[in-house]
């Protein structure tokens, strides 16, 4: 059985002059990346890392944040990477639960002598770093994701979890040495592990992506092109804003896009497929919490008209639908397999409650509500619950209305999701206050300290109260009539 | 109010600037420092447009034209003195 730690192992082996990392017009190779990940290693195990323990990454993309994930990997503790410009309020949260021995982060108060300077991995004097064995069931990473209750959920995942799917993808997508792969998530987003361990198994170079060019869809045209990106996996709003501002040369070096998150617009496609005639198009689905689980290559991505399907599972995954009442043929989809997570960090309520003790391992209720066709492809058709997406962000209007429900000059809250093209969903919010003089901006600046930006409504609308129905719940129906807009009855997400 | 100073103003009051007033100068970079995101940039062109009564056309959404208050500011009398 392997762990995440064998692909670097015989990279560097294999293939130890070939770029591992190259960012800002710096590059380290594979021999590189496994000394400096092994210095970095020796100094976290000697701050307490090991099988078992957790060390935070608070790091912006680059050189410095694969070394470091690498050195966490090395000492048997699980990773938890950070936004590092996440609000203080939820990074402070996630810290205070996950309990790391070590953050590898810019010095901040909150983390005290668990500091670790990511610098100490280009030290000429070193400590001897021994390589470490453990079971492939060790907890490799933990993803956090928007919760209900408005603490953020850590999802945590196992080396098998990662390379079951790992595995699966380089050998579907034959993922080679000459490849050069776009690191365009940000490491606390799940797609960034296939470009992470992707990569490092089949000794490709892993090219993150500048801030600015995740930005304009100009400027990540440029970088394909300067970079000679060969493939990318990104958000699909991603591909839209590459799509209106690409030329065909800025393109050519590409040979495989992936897309998940959400349910990528058809004219999306139509127009990367004419930039990109030799390039071949796979949508990837899964949550978090089952990785990625079932896939679908777009046969003819010049010509989609309709939402492209989730598809089949991938090797080793089984999926089947929880018919829902008086529906044939329609349901939740449930996911069982290797990739399937170990459940939530500390949270075994949640936990019992979305994940399934099987005969042959663990299973997980998407709450994606599907069907499944003829050919036994499976199709997306919304969500049993109130989680939305938003630029190919998971959130959760529950969490949304708790964060403004516990702003002082707030009694109530309702979040809408409207759909939008540009952004999958807006969310629309409308308060309740007794305050006159508390405005929309100052409770989106104040919701700023404690939600990710996309998460911030995009406008908040104040009333002294909100329409209720007969039996004195709030009337959603009549309160978005007067907010004038249409709620996104099926809200897209598929992720 | 100059352009600089209505986009200074955005920044403060719809960002959610969180630093002193001060710090937010003129050449400050606005995408390495965070403070606008692709989001956020959308909802400026789209401000830009209303306020100033041109069009941004998807070629000039480059960092070039956004990076700071300065260059949004050069980038709008460009426009400007294109339009008329």
């Amino acid at each position: 059985m392997t762990t995440l730690v064998d692909y670097l192992a015989r990279s560097a082996d294999r293939a130890p002059d070939h770029v591992a990392v190259a960012h800002a017009g710096t590059s380290i190779t594979y021999r590189e990346l496994d000394i400096y990940s092994d210095v970095l290693a020796a100094r976290l195990v000697r701050a307490g890392a090991r099988p078992g323990e957790r060390v935070v990454i608070g790091l912006p993309a680059g050189i410095d944040l694969v070394v470091s994930v690498w050195a966490v990997l090395k000492t048997g503790a699980a990773y938890v990477p950070i936004d590092s410009h996440s609000p203080p309020a939820r990074r402070d949260l996630i810290i205070e639960r996950i309990k790391p021995t070590a953050v590898i982060a810019a010095p901040h108060p909150t983390y005290g002598d668990r500091s670790v300077d990511v610098r100490f991995a280009y030290e000429e004097k070193q400590e001897p770093f021994a390589r470490r064995n453990f079971a492939p069931g060790t907890p490799a990473y933990i993803l956090h994701t928007s919760g209900s209750t408005g603490v953020p959920k850590g999802v945590v995942l196992t080396h098998r979890n990662a390379t079951a799917f790992v595995d699966w993808a380089v050998d579907e997508f034959a993922i080679m040495a000459t490849d050069r792969i776009a690191g365009h998530a940000p490491a606390h987003f799940d797609l960034s592990t296939l470009d992470l361990f992707g990569a490092a198994k089949a000794s490709a170079a892993l090219m993150p992506v500048p801030t600015r060019a995740k930005m304009f869809g100009a400027e990540l045209a440029r970088f394909i092109q300067d970079t000679k990106i060969t493939l990318l996996y990104c958000v699909p709003t991603a591909l839209t804003m590459l799509s209106q501002s690409a030329s065909e040369e800025n393109l050519i070096s590409l040979r495989r896009i992936l897309f998940a998150g959400e349910v990528c617009p058809p004219a999306t496609l139509r127009t990367m497929a004419s930039l990109t005639p030799g390039a071949a198009y796979t949508n990837l689905y899964g949550p978090t919490e089952t990785n990625v689980c079932t896939f679908h290559h777009v046969t003819a991505p010049d010509r989609v008209k309709d939402s492209v399907p989730m598809g089949r599972p991938i090797s080793g995954v089984r999926t089947w639908i929880e018919p829902s009442e008086g529906q044939e043929g329609r349901g939740e989809l449930v996911v069982a397999g290797p990739t399937v997570a170990v459940g939530y960090w500390e949270d075994p309520e949640q936990t019992s409650k979305r994940f399934l003790e099987l005969d042959d391992g663990r299973g997980y209720r998407t709450g994606d509500v599907v069907i499944q066709d003829a050919q036994g492809v499976l199709h997306f058709r919304g969500r049993s619950d109130r989680q939305v997406k938003t630029r190919g962000h998971r959130v959760e209007l529950d969490e949304v209305e708790s964060i403004l429900r516990s702003h002082p000059a707030i009694e109530d809250a309702a979040v809408f999701a409207v759909a939008d093209h540009a952004m999958t969903n807006l969310l629309i919010a409308a308060v309740t206050s007794k305050d006159a003089t508390i405005t929309s901006r100052q409770i989106r600046k104040d919701c700023a300290r404690q939600l990710p930006a996309y998460a911030i409504p995009t406008a908040v609308s104040i009333m002294r109260e909100f329409p209720l129905t007969s039996t004195g719940k709030v009337d959603r129906i009549e309160l978005s009539n007067r907010l004038a807009i249409t709620p996104s009855t099926q809200p897209v997400t598929n992720h | 109010m100059t352009v600089q100073e209505q986009i200074r103003r955005y920044v403060i009051d719809e960002m959610g600037w969180s630093g002193e007033q001060k710090t937010l100068t003129d050449d400050l970079d606005l995408i390495d420092h965070h403070v606008l995101d692709s989001l956020a940039v959308v909802e400026l062109s789209t401000l830009l447009e209303q306020w100033y009564g041109f069009r941004v056309e998807a070629t000039e959404l480059v960092y070039a034209n956004f990076n700071s208050l300065g260059a949004i500011a050069k980038y709008v009398e460009h426009k400007r003195v294109a339009v008329q």
